[in-house]
């Protein structure tokens, strides 16, 4: 998403993917606690919130990866495909 | 959902003498402070290890090579619990040391590692003639790295260094764990006493983004200020 032309593509993926590089991973384990029993009203489990905030974290840094990967390739591939 | 912002919480007083917004403001102080003296650390020792990695002894490559592989495959809450439990009682002069300078220490000596693999990462992407030159106008080699590899190296190594540097602000959140004032325990404190949860976190977030943004940006203007003509990010 982050190498798309649509500006409403891009500008959500960075602002996810620069708001989880800078802050730490506790504290995305804090607002996930804080959050879901707020939105559907019932806590989660330790063991699935855990998994689902790691998740969420390591997505942002592997999409920096993946990007960095996509813009390693050059250009003229692109457009020959 | 009826919910309803409640930002007067931080002017509510915390039972000391100060308001949360006071306690939060030292919080990021106490945060960036032992980000700060942690990088230092790691950024002399991070050197040092880095650069004797490349020498030519293999005993100094060694020393090297097992201070990274040590320091990087120990989790950092681990190291950090070990700094401060373990190291103390085996050291007694240790004993007496606030849990800062322990918390430091181990950030320190973790970062370094990374550091230190950067430096040598840094150092290796420079051609060999460059230092078979130095030595060949008749420097020693402690002359040699000083005048000719190092200071490319650097130049070279600044965008992972930007990183280190917003990362060691992030690491620095485990040291709510040893019990150190600082963001993240401020977080769940706060969030605890005032059942606010969403104003502190959004305020804790906020202070980690700005302080990550501000490194970037100032590393940013290193590096276009450093750069060499002809090398990595000088085009002209």
């Amino acid at each position: 998403m982050r190498l798309s032309s649509h500006k409403w593509l891009i500008y959500p993926a960075t602002i996810y993917v620069n708001t989880m590089r800078s802050i730490p991973l506790v504290m995305v384990i804090l607002w996930f606690f804080l959050l879901i029993p707020f939105i559907t009203g019932r806590p989660l489990g330790a063991e699935w919130s855990a998994l689902i905030t790691f998740t969420v974290f390591e997505a942002a840094y592997y999409s920096e990866i993946m990007r960095a990967g996509i813009q390693s390739v050059s250009r003229g591939q692109v457009s020959s495909g | 959902m009826n919910f309803r912002w409640e930002w007067e919480a931080f002017l509510r007083d915390t039972g000391g003498d100060q308001t949360y917004l006071a306690w939060l403001m030292s919080a990021w102080g106490w945060t960036l402070a032992v980000a700060a003296c942690a990088l230092v650390v790691a950024f002399i020792l991070g050197s040092i290890v880095g650069t004797i990695r490349t020498t030519p002894s293999p005993w100094l490559v060694g020393i090297g090579n097992a201070w990274v592989e040590l320091f990087r495959n120990i989790p950092l809450l681990v190291q950090i619990f070990l700094w401060y439990h373990v190291i103390p009682a085996m050291i007694p002069v240790m004993k007496h040391l606030p849990g800062f300078v322990l918390v430091v220490l181990a950030l320190g000596f973790f970062t370094s590692a990374r550091i230190a693999e950067q430096v040598r990462a840094g150092i290796q992407s420079l051609s060999k003639g460059q230092r078979y030159a130095g030595l060949a106008m008749g420097l020693t080699l402690p002359q040699t790295y000083f005048h000719v590899p190092l200071p490319m190296a650097f130049r070279i190594v600044i965008p992972p260094l930007t990183s280190e540097a917003v990362n060691i602000i992030k690491n620095s959140s485990v040291a709510f764990a040893v019990s150190v004032a600082e963001l993240t325990m401020f977080a769940m404190q706060a969030q605890e006493e005032t059942s606010r949860g969403v104003e502190v976190y959004l305020a804790v977030t906020g202070l980690y983004i700005v302080t990550a943004m501000t490194i970037n940006r100032v590393m940013a203007y290193v590096e276009t200020r450093v750069r060499v003509p002809g090398y990595v990010g000088g085009r002209n």
